[in-house]
């Protein structure tokens, strides 16, 4: 696989930037697809965010200068147009981080996939949706990912200190769920 | 964290296979390199759309530049009366001879 730095050079080149961004999400894009469609939960919306992180960020290269990592620049990017599909979602009059999101979203899981209802990693998804959306992205990046504090931070905008918080308050309220609900 | 290590791992209760997400990819790209390309069409459509419409709002300010300075040449034109001017001016033979019309040809007048 190529590496960060020969993908940002073919970035750069004008005849090797087509070949530059098609590595760039073979490399990437993988982790990235996970990562949306964790967040938004429906494969046909995780498509649709995908597709847009795509085009964004091929029409967005100029404007990476290398000040992060290609890693999270693309994560901010893959976050942001998640969270977007999901504030669609939602519509105008509901925020992403109110109650009803986690209800709606663990019946589109079940609607949208054939899941197994009493696999551990399905419970442990609907534990998941019981996160407030801002908590589930931290506990997901740093769970999945396992992206250190700082870069969650870097993409998310927020605390170093409150992302540990939230992890923490996350794991307390997941180990709960599964308790009370697994067979 | 080792607990839910555990009790899920880290699996997801979903189907796709890395074929789908590799497709998916490869569809995602092939969209991406297009859409730079249908938007640089339309980015040239963006700049004509507001050159035109920068040209409609000039003409229509000079054509509103060019009605105030006559109006307010017209008001000037009013506050000298010109023509009040001009009659006073005018000898009464002067003004006989302007006359439109004569006064017998309005029977009324005579009746």
């Amino acid at each position: 696989m190529a590496s960060d730095s020969e993908i940002i050079e073919l970035l750069r080149s004008d005849t090797e930037r087509e070949r530059g961004f098609r590595l760039l999400l073979k490399a990437y894009g993988d982790k990235l697809y996970w990562h949306i469609r964790r967040i938004v939960v429906s494969r046909e919306d995780a498509e649709d965010a995908m597709q847009e992180t795509s085009i964004k960020v091929y029409s967005k290269l100029d404007s990476f200068k290398g000040d992060s990592s290609l890693y999270t620049w693309l994560y901010t990017i893959a976050t942001n147009e998640a969270l977007q599909v999901l504030r669609r979602r939602c519509g105008l009059f509901q925020s992403i981080d109110s109650e009803g999101v986690g209800e709606r979203l663990r019946d589109t899981m079940y609607a949208e996939n054939d899941v197994d209802s009493d696999a551990a990693e399905t419970v442990f998804q609907e534990a998941l949706l019981t996160l407030p959306t801002q908590q589930r992205l931290a506990f997901n990046m740093r769970y999945y990912d396992e992206m250190p504090y700082e870069e969650i931070a870097e993409i998310t905008g927020k605390n170093v200190n409150t992302l540990k918080a939230n992890y923490h308050f996350a794991v307390e309220k997941i180990k709960k769920f599964i308790n009370d609900n697994a067979i | 964290m080792k607990d839910l290590q555990q009790f899920a791992g880290k699996r997801m209760p979903y189907k796709e296979d890395s074929d789908y997400v590799s497709s998916l990819l490869d569809r995602c790209a092939d969209k991406a390199l297009a859409a730079k390309g249908g938007r640089g069409g339309e980015n040239v459509k963006a700049f004509w759309l507001r050159v035109s419409s920068a040209a409609a709002v000039i003409a229509v300010a000079l054509v509103m530049c060019f009605n105030l300075t006559r109006n307010s040449e017209f008001d000037s034109y009013k506050g000298s009366a010109p023509l009040a001017d001009v009659i006073a001016s005018m000898s009464d033979d002067q003004l006989m001879d302007i006359a439109a019309y004569e006064l017998d040809e309005i029977p009324e007048y005579y009746e």
